[in-house]
Formats: structure tokens, C-alpha cells, sequence
């Protein structure tokens, strides 16, 4: 009998793991200003704890600020961000823009999970859904993980980009994102 | 008895183990790639054994991916390219289509999924992230899929025709060049 009840937990346990993931989704509001030459600067998107749809992958209580990765291993991520550049300027020039989910360790700041996004002077002032589609990476232990966006290549300054819902559909979902742990394999090679 | 019981957890948790892992595939480069300026030519892009990520569907080999057992899968793929160009007036455009096939040099050859990014106003020479969405497919054992750039007859003016050019490209401030996500259902 023990034995039994042992395995039943052993399988549990393996069984719980298959489904470690954290989902987030929001119809929040932000505003960012985006400037060009400013690719290295990652502008994050603000998170609220009461947001989270679904959570077994981060230690999260109330003094938590950052998602830190776990566990050593293999990361499914995909996000969504609803955008609109806000502006008449782009028009003719650059208006290549990047959205997804950054690393963040002692010595490195990256996407790991990105979608470039070109505006010009058709999308330039409306509401664009940018879908970061499923990526698979392998994240180390302590890394922290965060949705950002950044200039990428503008020709002008972009100032009051809005990352939210038109007015006619305020409870939209301007952002989502979903991280899930597919295998804690080890892996020695660099991903991104 | 005991040793029996041991030795039956222990295969329970490797199965277990197993079927833990996510039944999929993910392979990306981070080397950039050259096009040439040939519109309605396929051009293939293509990985290196160094570039795999995560593979648990399928074959990697002599730059070929094969799944290993047939079923329903969700693929998707994206290219972030750069035609490396200005465009001389605000009617010029640049049409460039990627799309993922199954079975190229086959009979039974089919596009998977495609999308087309229009260049065109001063977004010339900005790597545009070219998307495909995840969409479901059947799939046979030993089908091999592979991802394909190709210039639409639309286009107007030349892509960047240097050797040294490279088309596939990080776009500035990512590292994401070009990927392809297999998923078994």
C-alpha cells in the first residue's frame, strides 16, 4: 500500500511538471516614448499580479517584482501586444519597431522571443496587433524575464506610442503573454 | 520484491520523463543569409546542425528536416529581412514572400504556410519581420519541411545585389534572424 501511494505521488509530481507555465493577459494601458538611435534601451511593459491568468511557474507573492526563471531548461514562450505609434510622422521614413520578451541577467539585456514590426503610413496611427508566435529557448536559473518594447530602426522620434485598446473596445487585451517549461534538459549551446 | 519494485519506478519515471518533454521542434539561425535578385525563383534558407534548438519530433540531417512519425502538427516560421535598398520614389515597392513546404523536390510537394511583406514608403532598408501564424497540418513520417524566400514579380526596383549583402538579417536591436517551430498536437 505505501508503495502505491508513493508512486501516486511520484507521478504526480512528473505529471505537474509537463504543465509548469505562467499566463498573463491584460487590457492595461501604457505609454512609451520611443527614440531613434535608442535600440539599446528596452522599455518595459508594466505588470499588475492581479492580471495573471495562470501561474505555477514563478515564485510569486506579494513583494515579488520580477519573474525569475526557476529552473535550468527548455522555455516555450509567445506574447501579444496590441500597438498603435500614435503619430503622422512616420510617413515616408523608418518605422521598424521591436516587441517580445527580454533576458535579463548580470551581463546581458536580449530578446530571446521577438517580433519586428515595420509601421509606415498606412498602420501609423491606427491600433496593430503584433504577435510574438511561439519560440523555444533554453533559460538558465535566476534569469529574469520581462516584456519590453524597443526603437528598433525609426527615422523620427515617436513620442505617446500607446501599447493598449482603442476607445470603442477599452477591455481589449493590449498585452498577453504565456511562458511555459517544455523540458529541463541540459543544453550547453547559447540560445540568443 | 523490493529490487523488482525499484527497478519497475525507475522505468515508470523514465517513461514518465519521456512524455514530460513537449513533443516539438525549434530550429533558428544566427548567421545572416544572402538573397539573390532573382524575382519568382525559390531560394531555400537554410539551417546547420548548429542551429537546432530543441528536437523531439523529428530528423536533422545534411540540412534536412524530416518528422519520424505522422500525425497532426502546428507549424510556424518567420524571416526578418532587409532588401538592403531605398526606394527611389514613394511608388517603388519590394515584394517578397516566405513560406514553409513540405516535400520540395517531391511530387507531393505543398505550401505549409505563407506570408508577404510589401516594402514600400522609406521601409526599404529595415529588416521587416516577415511572420507565418501557427497553423495545424497532417503530416506522414519522413515528410520534410523546409522555409523559402521568394521576390514577387510586383516589385518594382532591385534588391540589393552585392555578394557581400545579406538579406536575412538581425534586425537592429534583436538577434531573431529566421526560425521555423514544429509542434505535434
Amino acid at each position: 500500500m505505501k508503495n502505491i501511494v508513493f508512486l501516486f505521488f511520484i507521478v504526480l509530481s512528473f505529471t505537474a511538471f509537463g504543465q509548469q507555465s505562467f499566463y498573463y493577459k491584460t487590457n492595461m494601458q501604457q505609454i512609451f516614448n520611443l527614440r531613434v538611435g535608442m535600440h539599446n534601451v528596452f522599455h518595459y511593459v508594466k505588470m499588475d499580479k492581479q492580471d495573471i491568468v495562470k501561474n505555477d511557474l514563478f515564485v510569486i507573492d506579494e513583494n515579488t517584482e520580477k519573474l525569475v526563471i526557476p529552473k535550468n531548461g527548455f522555455y516555450e514562450i509567445a506574447a501579444s501586444f496590441n500597438f498603435n505609434p500614435s503619430t503622422s510622422v512616420i510617413k515616408f521614413n523608418r518605422g521598424g519597431i521591436n516587441f517580445g520578451i527580454v533576458q535579463i541577467s548580470e551581463d546581458n539585456e536580449q530578446y530571446v522571443a521577438a517580433t519586428r514590426k515595420s509601421f509606415d503610413k498606412d498602420n501609423q496611427d491606427m491600433f496593430s496587433q503584433i504577435e510574438v508566435y511561439p519560440t523555444i529557448v533554453y533559460l538558465q536559473k535566476g534569469v529574469v524575464v520581462a516584456p519590453a518594447v524597443n526603437s528598433g530602426l525609426i527615422g523620427n522620434v515617436l513620442l505617446g506610442c500607446v501599447l493598449g485598446c482603442k476607445k470603442k473596445n477599452k477591455n481589449c487585451i493590449s498585452f498577453s503573454m504565456n511562458i511555459k517549461l517544455i523540458s529541463e534538459e541540459d543544453a550547453y549551446q547559447k540560445y540568443f | 520484491m523490493r529490487i523488482k519494485n525499484i527497478f519497475s519506478l525507475v522505468f515508470l519515471l523514465f517513461c514518465i520523463h519521456g512524455f514530460a518533454q513537449e513533443p516539438s521542434l525549434y530550429i533558428r539561425s544566427l548567421r545572416s543569409i544572402h538573397l539573390e535578385n532573382k524575382p519568382l525563383v525559390p531560394q531555400q534558407i537554410k539551417f546547420r546542425d548548429v542551429d537546432m534548438v530543441y528536437n523531439k519530433i523529428g530528423q536533422f540531417l545534411n540540412e534536412r528536416i524530416t518528422v519520424s512519425s505522422p500525425g497532426t502538427f502546428e507549424i510556424s516560421a518567420f524571416a526578418n529581412i532587409n532588401p538592403g535598398v531605398m526606394g527611389s520614389s514613394s511608388k517603388d515597392s519590394i515584394h517578397i514572400e516566405l513560406y514553409v513546404m513540405k516535400n520540395h523536390n517531391q511530387p507531393d510537394k505543398q505550401v505549409l504556410g505563407t506570408t508577404v511583406f510589401k516594402y514600400s514608403y522609406g521601409n526599404f532598408d529595415v529588416a521587416a519581420g516577415l511572420m507565418i501564424p501557427p497553423k495545424e497540418i497532417q503530416l506522414q513520417q519522413g515528410d520534410e519541411i523546409s522555409l523559402w524566400v521568394k521576390i514577387l514579380p510586383s516589385t518594382t526596383i532591385d534588391i540589393n545585389k552585392s555578394l557581400k549583402y545579406h538579406h536575412i538579417t538581425k534586425p537592429t536591436g534583436m538577434e531573431q534572424i529566421a526560425g521555423i517551430r514544429i509542434a505535434k498536437k
